[in-house]
């Protein structure tokens, strides 16, 4: 304590200086802390905890296979795919989950050939059935109103017709994922409640061109599970779409290339954007099945950056040939 | 005699102090904001578009499109409006094509036939700002089995659609089913669209600038960024001829002055021949110009007043040249 005596008398003035300084000290410290508060700390620890991965679906023992059928009709062809890689017992065992991953994203008509074809997702479901499956259910998160989606494509219909189940995506659905070695995929949310209690996946598209990533075959199918706001994505799309491939390992992919969208995809619009290529590919493999696909388009896989990008990660092979791919015709 | 400093009154330092605290908390808001902008809001814009009024295209109904729908067909929808950030919403991956050529909204809508459930249409209407962006989309898109339509300049139909430019608007119909009645349906929604909704740009002055002779009228398309791989050619009209037994592009740009159009001709040349190309001397008189030989085609550039033209991917240089010639003529006659 300063004895009164010695205590020097403070000017209004100075008083007001020194408050002003003491202010300013404040302010300064509050700014400072201001700016290094980060609001979603707090947020991120309690994610990182609910942070979710997808379980590999493939079947080790089955290895890289691939059947490519020609033909008009989805059903035959499909059945036949099948058939020559031993049927789809060979995949689906009795009592098994199955989760079908179609490509729903737009709310267009199926002749437009821009979603998955509700005849071809049917027959799926119907043998996944007739293998012994306890359930077979089938979600995507569509660009458009899911509803709508899955209506107009007429595959809510097929599903219903074969006793499969739709789930549309809702907000609590999806979960946080982290990919690990992966640069875009942390924290983003996933849609992950279709997938709880799942024992095999099925990757269902069609061959449809992109005006981003060139293509949309199986590996871009799996942006359908993404979330938030995916389309900053589409500034990086070859990386997306690798690190798509490198999340996901299906049971099996199936791509469909009866008919294939050549010009103004991934909506096209007019019938003049197809072209009839009358092929269906099976495999275990998406790189490969992708490869092989990029040939419906008149392209190869060197035309699509994201084929190389994901063998790079060890996905698969874009090499189908070395698959020995099963071929067959049905009329 | 030096007269001392005065000194601030109270309330001018509280003010001071007022405004250096406002001006601080100012500058940490902008820089907080600035560390967490949004990229996809910031969309290149090649030429300077008109507004859009409330986001609303001005012109169009505030309600929906239903007054334009012939009466066999029902509301199936309601009116969806799109901007350019949420685009991608709709058409996803195509989303970039639009927002590069000034994308402003997206308005869409289906409509079902009141005879057959199964037959339905989508209307989608894209502002974009100006009659040369929408013809941009238009030409970048167009079907090679169009068949051509007198619903505007621009127009065309395929089996199940109906594509058209009418002013700042790109607009296309798409049905479920191909259709006579579908088809009847959809242009008659083309025609009440059309006559009720004003436009004020309907003709593209640069059109009649291509000379018609062996010319594929319906041919001709607006690039507005990066024709032909080059960041140089912006804004470039294209058109393709047929002549001395090959196709080739014939393409021109109108630049500011003649001065930028000299700058644009140097650059694309020597971008070509930073990409493998090699200069070949011309023997017609296209002076300013070069004539580039790249992977076995012939490249032909020149400036005419303050326009880029030239002739792009000919098999022949005779054809090459025989072309640029028609259009350096057809230029100097119409630009007099």
């Amino acid at each position: 304590m300063i004895p009164s005596s010695r205590a020097q008398p403070v000017t209004r003035r100075e008083f007001l200086i020194r408050s002003a300084k003491a202010g300013a000290s404040v302010a300064a410290v509050g700014g400072l802390s201001l700016w290094l508060y980060d609001s979603q700390a707090l947020q991120l620890s309690q994610e990182k905890a609910r942070l979710v991965t997808l379980p590999d679906f493939s079947i080790p023992s089955r290895g890289g296979q691939m059947s490519i059928v020609t033909g008009e009709d989805r059903v035959k062809t499909v059945q036949r795919a099948l058939k020559t890689l031993g049927g789809m017992d060979a995949f689906i065992r009795p009592g098994d989950r199955v989760l079908l991953k179609v490509n729903a994203a737009f709310a267009t008509p199926p002749i437009l050939s821009a979603t998955a074809n509700p005849e071809l997702v049917g027959e799926v479901a119907r043998l996944c059935f007739k293998a012994g499956a306890s359930s077979v259910t089938m979600t995507d998160n569509p660009i458009n109103d899911p509803v709508s989606c899955f209506t107009l494509t007429g595959l809510a219909q097929a599903a219903h017709a074969v006793g499969a189940q739709v789930v549309t995506p809702k907000e609590s659905y999806f979960k946080p994922t982290t990919l690990r070695g992966g640069t875009l995929i942390k924290h983003w949310p996933l849609l992950y409640k279709p997938f709880e209690d799942v024992d095999k996946l099925i990757g269902i598209a069609p061959v449809k061109d992109h005006h981003r990533s060139g293509a949309s075959m199986t590996m871009k199918n799996w942006y359908g599970l993404l979330g938030g706001r995916r389309n900053l994505f589409h500034q990086d799309i070859h990386n997306i779409i690798k690190e798509l491939a490198m999340m996901v390992s299906p049971t099996l992919v199936i791509l469909d290339g009866t008919v294939t969208m050549m010009t103004n995809g991934p909506t096209g619009g007019s019938l003049a954007d197809l072209k009839r290529t009358n092929t269906m590919i099976v495999s275990t493999d998406q790189v490969a099945a992708d490869a092989f696909g990029a040939t419906l388009l008149g392209k190869t896989a060197s035309d699509l950056p994201h084929i190389a990008k994901a063998q790079a990660e060890g996905v698969g092979q874009s090499d189908y040939e070395s698959l020995t791919p099963l071929r067959d015709h049905v009329g | 005699m030096v007269r001392g400093k005065s000194l601030p009154s109270q309330r001018e330092s509280t003010v001071s102090w007022l405004i250096m605290g406002t001006l601080a908390a100012i500058a940490i808001g902008v820089f907080i904001r600035q560390a967490h902008y949004d990229p996809t809001l910031f969309v290149p814009r090649v030429l300077e578009a008109q507004a859009p009024g409330d986001g609303m295209p001005e012109s169009l109904p505030s309600s929906d499109f239903s007054r334009f729908v012939p009466e066999r067909m029902g509301v199936l929808s309601p009116l969806e409006a799109f901007g350019p950030d949420t685009l991608s919403e709709k058409i996803n991956g195509k989303a970039e094509l639009y927002l590069s050529a000034g994308f402003l909204s997206l308005h869409c809508q289906r409509f079902g036939s009141l005879i057959d459930p199964l037959s339905w249409m989508e209307v989608f209407v894209y502002d974009m700002g100006m009659l040369h962006q929408a013809f941009a989309v238009y030409s970048s898109q167009k079907r090679e089995e169009a068949m051509p339509l007198d619903l505007t300049p621009f127009s065309y139909k395929t089996k199940n659609a109906l594509f058209w430019v009418h002013g700042r608007y790109y607009v296309e119909i798409i049905a479920s089913v191909p259709s006579e009645p579908m088809m009847g349906s959809m242009l008659s929604f083309g025609k009440e669209f059309v006559s009720g909704t004003s436009v004020e740009e309907q003709s593209i002055d640069e059109l009649r600038l291509f000379p018609t002779d062996h010319l594929e009228k319906a041919s001709i398309a607006f690039l507005i960024s990066n024709a032909f791989g080059s960041a140089d050619l912006t804004n470039v009209f294209m058109a393709r001829y047929h002549m001395e037994g090959e196709a080739l592009t014939a393409f021109l740009s109108r630049k500011e002055d003649p001065a930028e159009a000299q700058r644009v001709v140097e650059a694309y040349q020597a971008f070509l021949l930073e990409n493998g190309g090699t200069a070949v001397p011309s023997s017609a008189d296209l002076m300013p110009g070069a004539l580039v030989q790249i992977l076995d085609t012939f490249e032909l550039i020149f400036r005419h007043d303050r326009y880029v033209a030239g002739v792009h991917e000919a098999e022949t240089q005779k054809a090459a040249e025989k072309l640029a010639l028609m259009l350096k003529r057809h230029l100097a006659e119409a630009v007099q």
